[in-house]
């Protein structure tokens, strides 16, 4: 099964409409929450007045900001979001107060009887307010030093790359910018919470992180972790924008304590465009020098984040809009300042390809100009950098298999780059780029001696094979993964497998569906756990039949010894394993190796491995209107093995179509810190019509410490994706585009600005 | 008053006259749903709160697609994947085809008809926003505010865009609007439905009349279509132009999505100049920022839209 093209477990159950989605769970007398938001971006709580909304026969429960004063937050050092606002509200659609009622409709008209006196402050709308130092009522958090709106710095630096720029015989700088971006997941996020005895709450709800969401709720309702038990159904897609504990989900477990009644929310979509945590807006500088031959020699970046009104997990994305530029060229003389900071907006996140996307951008877009420059084919040039397998980065990210060289060379190849980049006739062109990215963060988010992923595996009467996970699947297929391993070590059909998956009571911990780590760490430690079994079960039968249980193979539901003096059936070796003992149990479990150096900062970007990718885009400039059309991309992408070639695919595709969207079409947009594209007719993601041909190269580089030789899909081919459709343009029609969405306003007047600086 | 009037009704009428009872009962109390694709977003959002929907679907005479001995009648009913699949459609009047192609998704084509696409209402960023975003900005001219959003002005302008595709089409294949109006059948240039007014666009038939068919004549010997949208499918148009030239050497020219209703420029085709047709087109047009694309984008894709026409209509002397 391992490596073999297989359909999701629950593709069936997706297609035919049975799979269970968080609101298609029936609580029977639920109550339904509905949420008052800010209208304000930012300004103070003078009062809040529920005493209508109780009144009300059909409110059950009102919620309001002081009842969870707790702050939270993904990350444990900048929790500073409450559940509802407290003293002030810090954007439009920030939740200040909710409501449980009979019905979606009566609570919604509940809010109309709630009345909060509001005292409106000055908003920060853009992250150049955010940097100056202003007045203490203009600052969105107290925490932010200096009176300005900054939250977080970042800054590494390695063997002064400002000289080695100085001394760089050539090179290149851009002032680029980013709109933000948010994930345009399918399901809009969904929570039901449901009080049990003894003052425990059940909390179903869609998303990527149920551990830490049981941990936000234990922390914000005081009440001990065991306590609550947060189950994750079928999810409708995350991308990162499910993955931090969010204020309905603990506002929800709140008030099913209080009414002692089950209750339910789903969003609107536009109150998922306010909830946002999408990719940061990014202004960033990148300099790169080479030498003749196109060596990089330095590269410097500053860069400046917009994180809207609170952390998520931001410090994360501050050091990754750094740290992520180290590979997958050697750039020994490397360096970055990075700050994020706070505006009156909804809050940005992580979204696929965390942190790294916009200055891989940048980054790739000026080797191109390098490139372009030295006379030196930009694929060429990108040869002549690459890092090799088995080495340490500048900063000390340890890269064992990589396989971008063959990633490239795969494209080239494809495309018939050699014979037809620079010469194509004007308005076609081709672009290249290359990215990696970590295959899971090797610290986690909170310090423990915890494992990062533990995997139980049991073997029952029946002879089947439970496997239990608390990893998340997000339709990333990870449940399917487990039974395709537990197939594979075990010999069996999938029919006989049954994967127990992201419920908080009965799965071990796995930390999360985020940073691309659920294959290599959840993997890891499933395939132990069912090794384990079935080292059991050989014990079992070489006890009983006299035989080496090394000498055993397992295969085609059968185990049988490699003479021939044994030969059972599933069934019969069921039977002698489970005998006297009945069903058992074996644990798996996954801790990332000791990585990185000792300097500050040292942590972050550290992965027990790397992927690896590259991409060329083919685009069709029509130079009278601006507009582009995509012809065709060509992705390969070393994910260390393919578990399963099908889903790669559909990882790899998916990251191309996002990257697209990005690229060329889009941007949340802003009215005075009201989201002005807050629905799919608005916020442009590009259609089928707009999605070119994707051709996928799966290169298989056999990780070390992979499962398998397995590492991520799910995030880092997204990278080369919009700097390819950028150089393509270039090819196109000679102009550079530095502001994203590359829209056909701004490359229409690239090439004007071009043609007349060309007459001048 | 009836009992059932102080109610919220969603009625199914089965024939013409049946609609034109309930509209003369019911008037600007009610709205015509002729496919719902875009009112039942309207009414979502609380911008389109009649008591009464009169829902069009049942009636065989509205649905009526024929071929007349010179041209084509399409009743309001049909829908928009009917005239984008017919065959006489695309071999006889291909922009028709064309310009249904061009509006929304291959799913909202089936359910979205030709007359709910000609008296779709008009759009602006400000306006079509949820209760919660309008409240938290103090409305619109076009709601139930007295400042336009867009200008910050309070001087009663209102510059939501016609955003139909239909009707810079049928305009410049020079169709006629069939209306029911007072129980009588009434016909009418289909540009007279427009008034340049963003608040109250459809001036041309009243809140009693029901637009029955469009009647279109003699397909032209020359024609051009373009609509302008970031995406190939679901967006609204940014700048949509029409132009068709007959065997007699007449040129009728449609622009719309840049104004509050379709703008016409019709002349004989040698005599039309392309300066003073741009020149007219500049000052009829009201390109504000109420767009998901900038103004002097779509400025600059007028002018750009026109010279292709120009060329399409074999139009002298080429600009």
């Amino acid at each position: 099964m391992i490596g073999k093209a297989t359909p999701y477990i629950d593709a069936q159950a997706k297609v035919t409409g049975t799979a269970r989605y968080t609101d298609d769970f029936v609580e029977s007398n639920a109550l339904h929450v509905a949420f008052m938001r800010s209208p304000f971006a930012h300004a103070r709580i003078l009062r809040v007045d529920v005493s209508a909304a109780e009144r009300s026969p059909l409110v059950k429960a009102v919620a309001v900001g002081s009842d969870l004063p707790t702050p939270f937050g993904i990350l444990p050092i900048s929790a500073d979001e409450t559940a509802m606002a407290v003293d002030k509200v810090r954007f439009i659609g920030e939740i200040v107060a909710a409501v449980a009622a009979e019905s979606r409709e009566a609570a919604a008209a509940a809010l109309q009887l709630i009345n909060v006196d509001y005292e409106e402050l000055p908003a920060v709308r853009s992250p150049e307010q955010a940097l100056s130092k202003g007045a203490p009522e203009g600052q969105i958090h107290a925490h932010s030093r200096d009176l300005t709106n900054i939250h977080k710095r970042a800054e590494l630096s390695f063997n002064d790359p400002q000289e080695a720029l100085r001394s760089a015989k050539h090179v290149r700088s851009g002032e680029f910018s980013f709109a933000g971006v948010t994930h345009g997941f399918t399901e809009p996020h969904a929570t039901i919470a449901i009080p049990e005895a003894n003052g425990c709450v059940t909390v179903i709800s869609a998303t990527q992180v149920p551990h830490y969401l049981q941990r936000a709720i234990a922390k914000v309702l005081a009440i001990p972790l065991h306590r609550v038990r947060v189950i994750k159904p079928t999810l409708g897609g995350g991308f990162g924008g499910k993955s931090d504990p969010f204020p309905h989900e603990i506002i929800c477990a709140f008030l099913a304590q209080k009414s002692g009644r089950a209750v339910r929310c789903n969003f609107s979509r536009e109150e998922v465009f306010l909830t946002n945590h999408g990719r940061h807006p990014t202004t960033l500088s990148m300099s790169l020098g080479c030498d003749d031959v196109g060596k990089i020699e330095g590269l410097w970046t500053d860069v400046v984040i917009d994180g809207g009104a609170f952390a998520s997990f931001g410090v994360v994305t501050t050091y990754y809009n750094g740290v992520l530029l180290q590979g997958p060229y050697r750039i020994d003389r490397f360096g970055f300042r990075t700050r994020r900071v706070y505006t009156n907006k909804p809050q940005s996140g992580a979204m696929r390809g965390h942190g790294a996307v916009n200055s891989r951008y940048a980054v790739e877009t000026l080797i191109d100009m390098l490139a372009h420059d030295r006379g030196i084919d930009p694929c060429d040039f990108r040869l002549r950098n690459f890092l090799p397998k088995n080495t340490l980065t500048v900063g000390q990210l340890r890269i064992t298999s990589n396989g971008v060289q063959a990633c490239l060379d795969a494209v080239r190849k494809k495309s018939d780059w050699d014979n037809r980049h620079g010469k194509l006739p004007f308005g076609r062109g081709l672009g290249v780029a290359c990215g990696f990215y970590i295959s899971g963060s090797a610290l986690p988010i909170i310090w423990n001696r915890q494992p990062q992923s533990v995997v139980h595996a049991k073997l029952d009467f029946d002879g089947s094979i439970v496997v239990y996970s608390g990893a998340s699947d997000i339709g990333q297929g990870s449940d399917t993964m487990f039974a395709q391993m537990a197939s594979n070590v075990l010999g069996l059909s999938l029919d006989r497998i049954k994967v127990v998956s992201a419920d908080t009571k009965l799965t071990p911990v796995d930390l999360g569906s985020y940073s691309s780590r659920v294959t290599f760490m959840a993997g890891n430690a499933a395939k132990k756990a069912l090794d384990k079994l079935r080292a059991e079960v050989a014990l079992g039968i070489a006890q009983e039949k006299g035989c080496m249980a090394e000498e055993l193979e397992f295969a085609d539901e059968r185990v049988r010894s490699k003479d021939g003096s044994v030969d059972l059936s599933w069934d019969e070796a069921v039977e002698i394993a489970t005998a006297m003992r009945g069903a058992f149990v074996e644990s798996g479990v996954y801790i990332s190796p000791k990585l990185g150096g000792d300097f500050k900062g040292s942590g972050a970007g550290l992965s027990p491995s790397y992927s690896f990718g590259a991409c060329i885009a083919e685009v069709d400039v029509d130079s009278l209107t601006g507009q582009v059309r995509v012809v065709k991309i060509w992705s390969a992408h070393d994910c260390g093995r393919a578990l399963n070639p099908l889903a790669v695919e559909g990882q790899i595709e998916g990251s191309v179509h996002m990257g697209l969207g990005q690229a060329l079409y889009e941007e949340m947009k802003y009215k005075d810190g009201r989201v002005l594209n807050a629905n799919f007719c608005d916020y442009q993601i590009p259609t089928s019509l707009d999605t070119p041909e994707i051709d996928v190269t799966i290169i298989e580089s056999e990780d070390p410490e992979g499962p398998y030789g397995a590492k991520e899909a799910g995030e880092g081919p997204i990278h080369p994706v919009l700097p390819a459709i950028g150089n393509a343009i270039y090819d196109a029609v000679c102009v550079r585009m530095f502001d994203l969405p590359m829209t056909p306003d701004r490359i229409l007047r690239a090439m004007r600005d071009k043609e007349s600086g060309a007459h001048s | 008053m009836k009992p059932e009037a102080l109610t919220r009704r969603y009625v199914i009428p089965s024939s013409v006259p049946e609609v034109a009872e309930l509209l003369r009962e019911y008037g600007s109390q009610s709205c015509v749903v002729a496919g719902g694709s875009d009112l039942m977003l309207l009414r979502q959002q609380g911008l389109a709160p009649a008591a009464h929907m009169l829902d069009l679907s049942r009636i065989p005479e509205l649905q009526k697609l024929r071929a007349t001995d010179a041209g084509l009648e399409v009743g309001s009913m049909v829908t928009l994947a009917q005239l984008e699949r017919s065959e006489f459609i695309e071999s006889r009047f291909p922009m028709i085809a064309e310009a249904a192609r061009s509006i929304a998704t291959p799913v909202i084509r089936q359910s979205a008809t030709i007359g709910g696409n000609l008296l779709v209402e008009n759009r602006c960023t400000y306006y079509n926003q949820s209760q919660f975003w309008r409240d938290s900005i103090g409305s619109c001219l076009k709601d139930t505010g007295d400042t336009c959003q867009v200008t910050g002005l309070r001087n009663g302008r209102c510059y939501s865009r016609n955003v139909s595709d239909m009707a810079p089409a049928l305009i410049a294949l020079g169709a006629e609007a069939v209306i029911l109006e007072g129980g009588k059948e009434t016909r009418s240039a289909l540009e007279k439905l427009y008034s340049s007014d963003g608040l109250f666009p459809h001036g041309g038939i009243s809140a009693e009349s029901l637009l029955l068919r469009v009647e279109i004549p003699a397909p032209p010997s020359r024609f051009y279509f373009r609509k302008l949208r970031l995406r190939k499918s679901v967006d609204f148009s940014s700048l949509t132009v029409a132009g068709t030239r007959n065997s007699a050497g007449d040129a009728r020219i449609c622009l719309n999505a840049i104004a509050m209703s379709p703008i016409l420029v019709t002349g004989k085709a040698e005599a039309l100049d392309f300066e003073s047709v741009i020149h007219e087109a500049r000052i009829k047009s009201k390109i504000v920022d109420n767009d998901a694309l900038p103004i002097d984008y779509r400025k600059e894709m007028l002018a750009q839209f026109l010279r292709e026409l120009w060329k399409a209509l074999e139009l002298k002397p080429s600009p």
